[in-house]
């Protein structure tokens, strides 16, 4: 049968069934891959193929017993561990039997270094690296835009990390595309790799439309110790990071050594809620401003309502002065003309007294007439002339 | 060239008269003058007093005209200001 074929597991049950080495090897191997654990040992002997696959020998510290193991290229150039004879490691993986020389060989998907030292050292010796290669500058890091609303999250979707971060975002319409990704110890690595290299396909230069693309990153998981944030610590990680090609925020709790994944992100916060706060920031500052211009108008709104009512009082008040000017002149020159009339002394003429003139003088006394004297007497129609007459009355 | 009417001519001096800058005050303060004249005699002089009569008619003219005037004037800018509201 070749390998690949299809096997008819019903015919395992069957006694009188005859399989052939190799199908018999495929069964084995079908039931072994289900067979998933974490072995711990001591790399004895080590060998790099040139197809870049390592194979190498762990062998038990306690007791005799020794296992060979097989890591594939991918999976060693993802793991970030640089194995040498000596190294106490812990493989993730499941047994395998090689059909042409029917050696069972343990093949592993992840290596993990050892006791807190060790991953300390490694820890070290990586950041030193990266950022020698400036992958932690400053000039590096890009601005958050303002007023971003379409977001990628990576996290544990079932964590209470999830809930903090959407329960403190604010309600200014933010679109969350979130991607589940294990976030725990070394097995994280590639969950995490595949979600924000899912991500980046979300992204307007990964070939998303520019009104759904994402346009800003987050990663976000809870505190933990170095050992449980080892998968933040990955170089391929970072390096996908590095050239994400929107903003990324880290909110990546940890107890003492930052995550390598957050020095090399854009914005690095200390929780997933300081994360929201900063996705906020941009949006208060605009509701606050709006705020303010709304009470602003509501000011100069009250501004030229009381203008307009202190017009209307100087329209009515200036209308009534001037009623009342106009009103008092006319008295006055009514009261003028009554009086000029009654002083007039044509008038006087009229009532039937009469002005007399000597010489074109007015005579206020007889005394001032001899007999014979010419005297004008002005009459309301006319002027008499008269000769004065001093003989005595009879 | 056609010549205004004589009336017309003695009206548009006194319009003229009056509507100069002041002058209406100026008239107001001569009628004035003149009344407190009236009121101080205690034995009117007849001649002065024909002459100051006349005198006041003519400004007691002049100002109701342009009493008139102003009056009109006022008018329209209170249609105006009320039209704002």
């Amino acid at each position: 049968m070749a390998s690949g074929t299809r096997i008819d597991f019903s015919a395992y049950d069957d006694e009188a069934k005859v399989f052939t080495v190799v199908q018999y090897i495929e069964i084995l191997n079908t039931f072994l891959k289900r067979e998933v654990v974490r072995i711990t040992g001591e790399v004895s002997e080590l060998k790099r193929a040139a197809s870049g696959h390592v194979y190498f020998t762990i062998k038990d510290k306690d007791a005799p017993g020794v296992i060979d193991c097989i890591i594939w290229s991918r999976n060693y150039q993802l793991c970030g561990v640089a194995l040498e004879v000596g190294m106490e490691v812990i493989l993730s993986g499941h047994p395998n039997i090689y059909a042409p020389s029917g050696r069972l060989s343990f093949v592993a998907d992840t290596v993990e270094l050892v006791g807190e030292g060790a991953l300390k050292k490694a820890y070290d010796d990586l950041r030193k690296k990266l950022e020698a290669e400036g992958l932690f500058a400053e000039e590096r890091k890009r601005a958050l835009p303002d007023y971003v609303s379409r977001i990628g999250v990576v996290t544990s979707m079932k964590g209470a990390v999830i809930h903090d971060f959407m329960n403190n975002l604010g309600r200014f319409g933010f679109r969350v595309r979130g991607i589940d990704s294990r976030v725990e110890g070394q097995q994280s690595v590639k969950p995490l790799l595949a979600a924000v290299r899912a991500m980046r396909a979300e992204t307007r230069e990964g070939g998303a439309a520019a009104e759904d693309a994402i346009e800003a990153l987050v990663v976000i998981r809870g505190g933990g110790s170095l050992e449980s944030l080892q998968g933040f610590n990955n170089e391929t990680l970072v390096r996908e990071i590095v050239d994400f090609p929107v903003p990324v925020i880290a909110g990546i709790g940890h107890d003492q050594d930052v995550p390598l994944m957050a020095l090399a992100a854009d914005y690095m916060t200390s929780t997933p809620t300081a994360a929201a706060h900063l996705l906020n920031r941009s949006w208060e500052a605009a509701r606050m401003k709006l705020e303010q211009a709304a009470r602003i108008h509501v000011r100069v709104g009250n501004e030229l309502a009381r203008v307009k009512a202190d017009l209307a009082l100087a329209r009515g008040a200036l209308i009534d002065h001037m009623t009342d000017g106009i009103a008092r002149l006319r008295e006055r020159l009514a009261h003028a003309d009554q009086v000029v009339r009654l002083n007039d002394p044509a008038r006087q003429l009229k009532l039937g007294y009469a002005i007399a003139r000597k010489r074109g003088k007015v005579l206020r006394s007889a005394e001032a007439l001899v007999h014979g004297d010419a005297v004008d007497v002005q009459l309301a129609d006319g002027t008499v002339r008269t000769r004065v007459d001093r003989s005595p009355l009879l | 060239m056609a010549t205004k009417p004589k009336k017309e001519k003695e009206q548009g001096k006194e319009r003229t008269a009056a509507a100069a800058p002041g002058a209406f005050t100026r008239h107001l303060e001569e009628i004035a003058a003149i009344l407190e004249w009236f009121d101080s005699q205690e034995e009117l002089d007849i001649e002065k007093a024909l002459e100051k009569v006349k005198q006041a008619s003519t400004l007691i003219k002049e100002s109701r005209t342009r009493l008139g005037e102003l009056e009109n004037e006022f008018e329209e800018i209170k249609a105006g200001i009320e039209g704002d509201q």
